[in-house]
């Protein structure tokens, strides 16, 4: 019994832990400024004020910022998708040749791959920004998802190729036998690989979702994501909380779906490389 | 039909091969040899191999060497305070419970969020007069007035961390305990009824089935904690007394357009990333030496 309340609490306690400081930002962004800086605190968001709402999503014609942020919020779902889907095709290809088919220099170029997953983006930045200026492709959708691509395309092969490796070998040579050629294997035996695409593409989709050091010098103004536009709400003369916390509540809408509904693809994805070893 | 054979694998990995090639190899090997180089935007005419010159400024700069101790500081901390935090979610996780999957999928919802939202959603947390953490404290008599969270240099290199380990926590805990159910349950039975103590059987049993997680997770925490960016540029901006060696490296770079410099700064921590990730590999195989 008195284990049974140990674990009780412990469970309160995680919960209070994770879920907290996101409810206070939620409470935050739904009080008028000046409920905000009311004493004794208020815990609850009691009046409920949608006044930041409306100004961020332009239900009010006066303050709206409603142009800004919806540039922003289309920049940052055209890069996080775009990275995806180019990304889960080239972690398609590279992850079943790793996991499946034997070529010289195999090895080599695997572990090179993954190394730079260890590198910190500045150490790439400074030519690539040389790079991406000389291919006009600075402050454009099109240069972040490469760059976005080149980032976390070394972490989708290698999950994906651990979860080609744990299908069973005969089923595509069976395929084989019957005259398929290697391609339409790797198509017979994609479907089984299919929760393993649904992590690799999650992961890949927040990694997008989050980014800032890279926008931050590679997209400012045009195709500037949400990441960077909440920060820019506090350059001005005074911090709009109410309205920043609401422009965060909007952005980690995408991310607190994927985890209510897709978790157990995230931590398949998660935990890939370090149960098998 | 055979040429066909040999060349395939190669055509799967051609667009993996080209993106690497042209935006990471080719770059890096740029910023290796350029880092021997004076390169400034500011006067880009001077552009001539200066060897270790860049690499010796860095070293004897104050400012680098402070932000260098603040990164030290994060990474000590932060590898703590994630296995301790991700370990003790994993053991109760580990347990079976009505709501198991609700829990854990509370758990991983920080580490889901963009570090820049987490620093907005702590930095309000923070505030020193509407700040909830100042009303929590001072209603339980903790603080008798009102902290300013983020301006003393060492508690707001503490808090600054905290938001990082609030991030990366579900990490270590979701990576610990894919291994914990992996342990056989009849060999804490076994140890059980042979009478074991409870810390006995986390030295003897858990302990050694975690270790290659462990080694996984604290790799995964050193290069997120060396690397800590964002949470920092929101919380407290270019302050000195927070600011990790990534932001140093951004403000050589982008704001002093200093790019020699910045390249070798950004060489010197990708080499001490690998070191230390040399260590905990190091520290595995020992391990694994013993047993035999």
């Amino acid at each position: 019994m008195k284990r049974k309340i140990g674990i009780f609490i412990s469970i309160l306690l995680i919960l209070f832990w994770s879920l907290a400081p996101v409810y206070w930002a939620l409470r935050t962004s739904l009080m008028s400024s000046s409920s905000l800086i009311q004493k004794p605190l208020k815990y609850l968001p009691y009046p409920i004020n949608i006044e930041n709402y409306s100004q961020l999503l332009g239900f009010n014609s006066s303050q709206s910022i409603w142009p800004q942020f919806e540039s922003a919020m289309l920049n940052s779902i055209i890069s996080a998708t775009g990275t995806t889907l180019i990304v889960i095709v080239i972690a398609i290809l590279a992850g079943y040749a790793f996991g499946r088919l034997e070529f010289v220099g195999k090895n080599i170029i695997f572990v090179s791959v993954l190394v730079t997953m260890a590198l910190p983006a500045y150490a790439v930045m400074i030519p690539l920004y040389k790079i991406i200026i000389s291919l006009h492709l600075i402050d454009t959708q099109t240069g972040i998802i490469l760059i976005y691509t080149s980032a976390f395309a070394p972490l989708a092969v290698w999950l994906m190729r651990s979860f080609f490796m744990t299908i069973p070998k005969d089923l595509e040579e069976s395929a084989m036998v019957d005259g398929a050629s290697r391609f339409r294997a790797l198509c017979t035996i994609l479907p089984m690989a299919a929760p393993g695409l649904i992590a690799v593409a999650l992961l890949t989709f927040l990694n997008s979702w989050s980014q800032f050091a890279i926008p931050l010098v590679f997209a400012p103004t045009n195709a500037k994501p949400l990441t960077i536009l909440i920060t820019e709400f506090q350059g001005k003369s005074f911090i709009n909380y109410g309205l920043m916390t609401a422009a965060g509540i909007v952005t980690i809408i995408p991310p607190i779906l994927i985890v209510l509904f897709l978790n157990r693809y995230l931590i398949s994805g998660l935990t890939a490389g370090s149960v098998k070893g | 039909m055979l040429l066909k054979k040999y060349i395939f694998p190669y055509l799967l990995i051609l667009p993996l091969i080209i993106i690497m090639i042209g935006l990471v190899f080719y770059p890096v090997l740029v910023t290796f040899t350029d880092s021997f180089k004076s390169m400034s935007l500011l006067n880009p005419g001077d552009e001539r191999f200066i060897w270790l010159s860049n690499y010796y400024t860095l070293l004897h700069d104050p400012t680098v060497l402070r932000t260098l101790e603040n990164t030290f500081f994060y990474f000590l901390l932060a590898i703590v305070g994630e296995l301790i935090g991700g370990l003790f979610i994993a053991m109760v996780l580990n347990r079976k419970f009505r709501g198991r999957g609700l829990v854990l999928a509370a758990v991983i919802i920080p580490w889901s969020l963009p570090p820049v939202v987490n620093g907005i959603i702590w930095k309000w947390i923070y505030d020193p007069s509407t700040g909830v953490l100042n009303d929590i404290l001072m209603n339980f008599h903790i603080i008798q007035s009102n902290q300013i969270w983020l301006g003393n240099s060492t508690l707001a290199l503490l808090c600054v961390t905290l938001v990082h380990i609030w991030k990366m926590i579900p990490l270590t805990a979701v990576i610990l305990l894919a291994t914990l159910q992996t342990i056989p349950k009849d060999l804490y039975e076994a140890a059980r009824m042979d009478g074991s103590s409870p810390i006995n059987i986390f030295r003897f049993i858990t302990l050694p089935f975690l270790k290659p997680a462990i080694v996984i997770s604290l790799t995964q925490s050193t290069i997120a904690a060396i690397n800590i960016f964002d949470e920092i540029y929101v919380l407290t901006g270019t302050n000195l007394g927070t600011r990790s060696v990534l932001l140093q490296n951004y403000l050589i770079a982008f704001q002093q357009l200093n790019l020699g410099q910045g390249m070798a700064l950004s060489l010197m921590i990708t080499l001490i990333t690998v070191l230390i990730s040399i260590v905990y590999v190091l520290w595995l195989r020992i391990g694994k030496g013993e047993k035999m």
